[in-house]
């Protein structure tokens, strides 16, 4: 594909994407913006609901159409529009140059197939196979075999370098056999299968333990570097995107409402909804009954807030908040942020008023 | 130290495993195994461990929703385990229990109005104009208004649903709270309200709290006394402050150290903990987390550890059994099993 160096892997641009409900329209998406670089681990962060899913799914255009909607803005993945995209340059997108894993390992593994199986399939559509191949008739066939064969032992050493224990006997298990981290582990073998440019997780750990979270964050850190990935790293928790990700984009309501380098944003968060979440978390120094809380509730899509979506919950709201919406990502002090304190290009000392208590204008 | 409102004694819940031939009796699964703990009233224990640890049953063992197999369970003096018919339902109004999923522990078919007045209902505790001014100061209690008694669960958040469970449970005015994971399927800031919420809670109504979860953070920010759970039994037992500073069983320092830090300065070199929890073969007499300790001896694999105080803490596990006792610790060259 072309592009030069330097260039993002993926750039969203003023993505919006409506939901049709039977309740009426729910704006999901109302302009994100969004790069990735290569080398890059983006941890995209925010509340349930605020889009971070739909968000990742736009890049290789997996949005269910009905009822979502892809009504404006553009998303490159290497220099090209995959809006553009026919659906077996889809297919090929997905197969080759992105990988993903979800949430939940379990649902989406299949039940009914072996690991094996599962494995072998993603490791032939990497050779330009469709579809479940080990399950057709044709698996009989000479040709067909031989690539088996091959998909089989590229399976077990993808299987092997997860830290799959055993995969050359334990690899004819079903997913029900399996504990919530090996299906996991499963899960990112798999998505290793078509070597991938970008590697999309979404909320990997949250199903898991501690302790198997560690290993697994641990696993994709050593992957990363091992073979080149640029990661989208989707989680709500605060912790992993600081020990992972080298870059944040903060997600509220259906936009990207701050991003930039890890290190800056946690040190000194500039949307107040960041420094809300950074806040939220109990740590090991949090005194009891200084844990601060935001107020409310995530604004309901189908007739969200007008202006700024946050206003209602937001500390520092002006009259401007509650009228237009901010401008999209500006760029203060090394980092991008969306939001009308700063306007002026000023950077407020926001710590100060929010001891005033009370909303300051201009 | 104030008096005990729930002490437990070595309590037991086995659960049979069956097959083979005729669905016969082959072993059994010890979900808790021997743990004995006492909660003071008007504080918080709270309980940690990985799923499958047994946190869950040894709530619902407490609550006699599941019988013990074996031990103790004294609620105000009371064995609970004895009573049967009236005495267990008085007992049972006064300890009540939040469960972790808000989205499945609600029936939808209901308004929150009935979810909240049932528990009074059923105890006829209440009815007509007294039921209804109950029900309304209760909702005001978790911070919801009066108009949100004639919706459905689903037409709130997971927070404000968490607030309707806690509503509930507080509808018969019990002393013992039961709260297994009640912020685990909630986003960062509506954990934090609801954190808030237990904390004045318990300091308005002189609550007693047995708090279930396995975020650390979370247990660290509203409990007084922590159990660290693994595989049944309580490995490791102190006041918080204590166990957060100085852990002292492996699997905690483990525990601990696999928090990923929100300081991003903050290194995350976490003492690994190996594997997975996994039942033990049958027959096992070892210290149960030998096979995934970085710091496993000999005896470890043979004895099972007492459990014993050291500085305070009490731990089992055979590191601080004898003059080894400082091997292990966090802070020293942890990850180097020597």
């Amino acid at each position: 594909m072309s592009m030069s160096v330097g260039d993002p892997i993926v750039q969203i641009e003023n993505l919006q994407v409506n939901f049709r409900t039977f309740d009426g329209v729910s704006k999901v998406l109302v302009g994100v913006d969004l790069e990735l670089h290569r080398g890059d681990i983006l941890g995209l962060v925010g509340e349930t609901g605020c889009g971070k899913s739909v968000t990742s799914l736009s890049i290789p255009r997996l949005i269910p159409t009905p009822p979502g909607e892809i009504i404006g803005g553009r998303v490159r993945f290497l220099g090209e529009d995959v809006l553009d995209k026919s659906d077996a340059e889809l297919r090929e997108l997905r197969a080759r140059h992105i990988g993903m894993v979800f949430q939940d390992p379990i649902t989406n593994l299949n039940p009914v197939f072996t690991i094996e199986q599962q494995m072998i399939d993603a490791c032939l559509c990497r050779l330009g196979y469709r579809g479940a191949v080990s399950a057709s008739p044709f698996r009989w066939n000479s040709a067909s075999r031989e690539h088996g064969r091959e998909a089989r032992a590229t399976a077990i050493s993808l299987l092997e370098r997860v830290g799959f224990p055993d995969p050359d006997r334990r690899i004819r298990s079903y997913p029900h056999e399996l504990s919530g981290g090996m299906r996991q582990r499963v899960l990112i073998a798999m998505s290793l299968a078509g070597n991938p440019d970008l590697l999309i997780l979404d909320e990997p750990t949250t199903a898991l333990d501690v302790s198997t979270q560690a290993q697994i964050l641990r696993l994709i850190r050593d992957l990363v570097d091992e073979f080149h990935l640029t990661v989208l790293l989707i989680t709500h928790n605060l912790g992993v995107v600081a020990q992972v990700c080298n870059r944040v984009a903060v997600m509220y309501s259906g936009r990207v409402v701050e991003s930039g380098e890890v290190r800056r944003i946690f040190k000194s968060p500039s949307h107040p909804y960041t420094i809300g979440l950074l806040r939220a978390v109990p740590t090991m120094e949090t005194v009891r009954g200084t844990l601060e809380e935001i107020p409310g509730t995530i604004p309901n899509l189908l007739t969200p807030p007008v202006g700024c979506r946050f206003h209602p919950r937001c500390p520092y709201a002006m009259d401007i908040c509650r009228q237009d919406p901010p401008p999209s990502l500006q760029a203060v002090d090394g980092v991008e942020v969306a939001c009308h304190l700063y306007d002026d290009g000023a950077h407020p000392d926001l710590l100060e008023r929010h001891k005033i208590g009370t909303p300051q204008h201009g | 130290m104030a008096e005990a409102l729930l002490e437990v004694r070595h309590l037991c819940k086995y659960f049979p495993l069956r097959g083979g031939l005729f669905n016969q009796h082959a072993g059994e699964v010890k979900a808790v195994d021997d743990v004995s703990l006492s909660i003071p009233v008007g504080t918080s224990y709270g309980l940690v461990g990985e799923s499958g640890s047994g946190k869950t049953t040894l709530g619902k063992v407490v609550l006699r929703l599941s019988e013990p197999t074996s031990g103790q369970i004294l609620f105000e003096g009371d064995d609970l385990g004895q009573l049967t018919g009236q005495r267990l339902q008085e007992q049972r109004a006064r300890m009540q229990m939040v469960f972790q999923n808000p989205y499945s522990s609600l029936d939808a078919r209901k308004t929150v109005k009935s979810i909240v007045a049932e528990p009074l209902v059923i105890y006829k505790r209440a009815k007509g104009k007294e039921l209804d001014d109950r029900v309304n100061t209760l909702i005001e209690t978790v911070g919801l208004r009066r108009e949100h008694l004639y919706r459905f669960p689903h037409e709130f958040s997971g927070g404000q649903r968490q607030r309707i469970g806690i509503a509930r449970a507080l509808a018969l005015e019990p002393k013992l709270l039961i709260l297994d994971e009640p912020t685990s399927a909630l986003d960062v800031s509506v954990q934090s309200q609801i954190l808030n919420l237990l904390l004045e809670l318990q300091q308005r109504l002189g609550l007693t709290y047995l708090f279930i979860s396995h975020d650390l953070g979370v247990i660290r920010y509203v409990c007084d006394r922590v159990g660290v759970m693994y595989l049944g039994r309580i490995v490791e037992e102190s006041t918080t402050d204590a166990l957060f500073a100085d852990p002292k069983h492996p699997y905690t320092q483990g525990l601990l150290s696999a928090i990923p830090d929100p300081d991003p300065e903050r290194r995350f070199a976490p003492v690994e903990i190996k594997g997975e929890l996994r039942s033990l073969p049958p027959g096992y007499t070892g210290c149960r987390f030998a096979p995934r300790c970085p710091f496993v001896m000999e005896k470890c694999r043979e004895m099972d550890p007492a459990f014993i105080e050291t500085a305070g803490h009490w731990v089992a596990c055979h590191l601080y059994s004898t003059s080894e006792r400082t091997r292990g610790r966090r802070g020293t060259e942890a990850n180097a099993p020597d």
